[in-house]
């Protein structure tokens, strides 16, 4: 008679969260040694393409959000040389708030020095968007514009660019002279808001007055390069569409250039494009390779861990509670890196945007980040997902018998877990790439990335047939060793060989 | 007396402690089987038609030269590795047909096993180490039944301290305390004392015996050491893969 033991409908039941929290808690408080490699390449990925792709979406998304206060104006028309014919103001003024602006080149003259400047004259509307703002003054309170340019005892006003103090030894309340008039300097220009609408190379510092003023200092004389600007801001519930063709239609014989909110800044949102997507595509490389890294490290910790997993299996876990066990272990350190990849990131890309944004004179604060953050966040995890998969599946393999033998044991990932790290990974590419703004191109530069590898492996396996014959062995052996062609051991190990030399990866 | 495997986890399907040695009931059968290692040089055998029983209560031991199969026929037993044909039933399961899931919970209800060198998880405190046989099975009071074990086994003193901070005896001892907390029918030990000194391995050998007695489990020692191996109910030798009644 022999003692029996029933199993009829028996199932592991060690998964329960109680215990997975015991043997995690255990893990993590004997200390996470074995996996800096993991966990520095974890972080490289995130803080590589966090950065650019931070960066990229921090400027893109100020240039856009600024369009109005850019153009500054529902629409926009620009006319070179003498403005428009008073009947076409009067029909534009019906279309909602009209402002006037000109632009054009000068020269600042103080005492005996000269200066070229970029003299804007601007009506009393002005801005109809944005807000410009000036240095506060001496007592700490910030000056408004029109009472800064309007004429004090027959002396009108000037904001000026700091620029123009430096350069000609100036202070407030010094005078400058542009044309035929002398202007007071009243304050000093710290944002400007439609700085970026201008179309010309500005050669100097801006020097702000009214409108009225520079006729009267005789600097709008037929032949001048002067640039009128008349920007309209329609109001609430303004059909947008058909007022820009109505518009359109007004078009004068001399022709103007009609800009709207979506084209506003785009020449640098074009210079932003294509610096973010250049970036972006060195961002994803680092991920591609970022991950790789963390693949290899995540195979290596398991590999290294062989025998405590079969102790786990030995005492009756199974191998569902291993990938449990393991799986949180990868999870906890790999969102550590992630979160802290994310945090030199976003601080890195946060500060680079800041000084872009003085540059540009666009408005800018540190909350627009969180979209972009989060979704590299997302980006990263499921890298991280897919980088563990592989590992997590050795894990589960992992006979118990392990702990009987000697040596390295060998890790055996089965083909269809391989595929969906490889498939999480793809995916996480795929968002980087069609999150930068020239997909397209990015999605080329990707496609070489990941292609190139597996072209490579390809292409050294194809050659191997034509090395088959006699004459090519010859050249072979005499050139290389005997291995040349095939790789020793199976191709999954060739991670593992490189990965144990490097830092950090010692027995845990 | 038989074992369930529900999916409940609780007390009452861990072998409650058997007072007496023999009952009489075959635990475990080996029979016909043999087991072969690939090489370059052609298929190497390992064992070779082995059949022998175990019996309910009784200890063994297994005697044989460096790499007669001793380990392997441990791992076979303990459905580590499968036999290459054969068959082996331990409580009446055939271990060869078992799936993983009822395998792994056979080892954790009704098998224990002991190594050589110890294996410890190297994480895990003395007490959590003895406990995780408990813990995985759900058991409530785990760790009190591991801490007892432990100062029964003279380690009360000991039971934070994780491998690296014990010497081999004590890191021994916890690795049968782990083995029998379960109370499992059947102990496999794979030459418990083969590296601890004299004194030491004595220790060990007569705590091994005192739980296996205490437990009424059937232990299977694999061993050197003629001296232990004569204090067995029973004994079996090995040479190039073939068993032997050795008395």
């Amino acid at each position: 008679m022999m003692a029996s033991l029933d199993t009829a409908n028996a199932q592991p039941t060690d998964t329960q969260a109680e215990t997975l929290w015991k043997l995690l808690r255990a893990e993590l408080t004997s200390g996470i040694f074995g996996l800096r490699l993991f966990i520095a390449c974890t972080f490289v990925s995130t803080l590589l393409l966090g950065m650019v792709w931070i960066l990229g979406s921090n400027l893109t998304s100020a240039i856009q959000e600024n369009g109005r206060a850019i153009l500054g104006g529902d629409i926009s028309l620009e006319v070179n040389g003498p403005p428009l014919d008073a009947p076409i103001i009067e029909r534009l003024d019906e279309f909602g708030a009209l402002s006037t602006i000109v632009e054009l080149r000068g020269s600042a003259k103080a005492g005996d020095q000269r200066a070229p400047v970029e003299i804007k004259g601007v009506d009393g509307l002005y801005p109809l968007y944005g807000k410009l703002s000036l240095q506060p003054d001496s007592n700490g309170e910030m000056p408004d514009l029109q009472t800064a340019m309007a004429a004090v005892d027959g002396v009108p006003g000037a904001v000026v660019e700091a620029t123009l103090l430096s350069r000609l030894g100036l202070g407030l309340g010094d005078t400058i002279s542009l044309g035929q008039r002398e202007f007071e300097i009243r304050a000093v220009i710290n944002i400007e808001p439609d700085r970026l609408s201008s179309r010309r190379f500005l050669v100097g510092p801006r020097v702000m007055v009214e409108l009225s003023e520079v006729e009267r200092a005789g600097l709008l004389v037929p032949g001048s390069l002067s640039e009128y600007r008349y920007r309209v801001a329609y109001p609430d519930g303004t059909n947008e569409a058909a007022a820009q063709s109505e518009i359109a239609e007004l078009e004068p014989s001399q022709g103007w250039s009609m800009t709207v909110t979506e084209d506003a800044g785009d020449r640098v949102l074009r210079t932003v494009e294509r610096t973010t997507t250049f970036l972006g595509i060195a961002g994803i490389v680092a991920l591609a390779i970022g991950l790789t890294g963390t693949w290899s490290a995540a195979l290596v910790w398991v590999g290294r861990r062989a025998r405590t997993i079969a102790l786990y299996r030995l005492s009756g876990a199974s191998p569902a509670l291993v990938v449990w066990l393991h799986g949180a272990i990868l999870v906890m350190t790999g969102v550590m890196a992630i979160v802290a990849g994310l945090v030199f990131a976003a601080t890195i890309a946060g500060y680079l945007t800041s000084i872009v944004a003085a540059t540009l004179h666009l408005n800018w604060s540190y909350g627009q980040m969180t979209g972009s953050v989060a979704l590299v966040f997302i980006t990263l995890l499921l890298g991280l997902a897919g980088a563990s998969v592989a590992a997590l599946s050795a894990a589960h393999q992992m006979p118990p018998g392990v702990a009987m033998r000697s040596g390295e044991a060998e890790l055996k990932p089965t083909a269809r877990h391989i595929a969906i790290g490889l498939a999480l990974i793809a995916v996480a590419v795929l968002l980087a790439v069609l999150n930068l703004p020239l997909a397209n191109l990015a999605a080329l530069a990707a496609l070489w990335v990941l292609w190139g590898p597996p072209a490579f492996w390809v292409g050294r396996q194809s050659c191997c047939p034509v090395l088959q014959d006699d004459k090519s062995q010859r050249a072979l052996r005499r050139r290389s060793s005997p291995s040349a062609c095939h790789p020793p051991g199976p191709w999954r190990f060739a991670p593992l060989r490189w990965a144990s030399v490097l830092p950090g990866s010692r027995r845990s | 007396m038989a074992i369930t495997m529900d999916e409940t986890p609780s007390s009452a399907h861990v072998n409650t402690p058997v007072a007496t040695a023999f009952t009489g009931e075959t635990l475990a059968s080996v029979s016909g089987v043999t087991l072969t290692y690939p090489s370059a040089s052609g298929d190497v055998a390992v064992l070779n038609d082995v059949s022998f029983d175990l019996n309910s209560g009784e200890i063994v031991s297994l005697t044989g030269p460096s790499g007669s199969g001793k380990s392997s026929l441990i791992a076979i037993l303990g459905g580590l590795e499968p036999p290459t044909g054969g068959t082996v039933r331990v409580l009446d399961q055939d271990m060869t047909a078992l799936s993983e899931a009822k395998r792994t919970l056979l080892r954790r209800r009704a098998i224990g096993i002991v190594f050589q060198s110890y294996h410890l998880v190297p994480a895990m405190t003395a007490l959590q180490d003895v406990a995780l046989p408990l813990m995985l099975e759900g058991e409530v009071d785990a760790e009190e039944r591991a801490k007892a074990l432990l100062e029964k086994v003279g380690l009360g003193h000991r039971i934070e301290h994780r491998p690296t901070a014990l010497s081999g005896g004590e890191q021994q001892r916890v690795a049968v305390a782990r083995a029998f907390v379960a109370q499992p029918r059947l102990v496999l030990a794979d030459e418990p004392t083969g590296n601890l000194d004299q004194d030491t391995g004595t220790e060990v050998a007569d705590l091994m015996f005192e739980l296996s007695k205490a437990s009424g489990s059937t232990m299977l020692l694999v061993t050197h050491d003629r001296t232990l191996a004569h204090r067995c109910d029973r004994m079996l030798n090995i040479d190039r893969g073939r068993v032997s009644d050795a008395g």
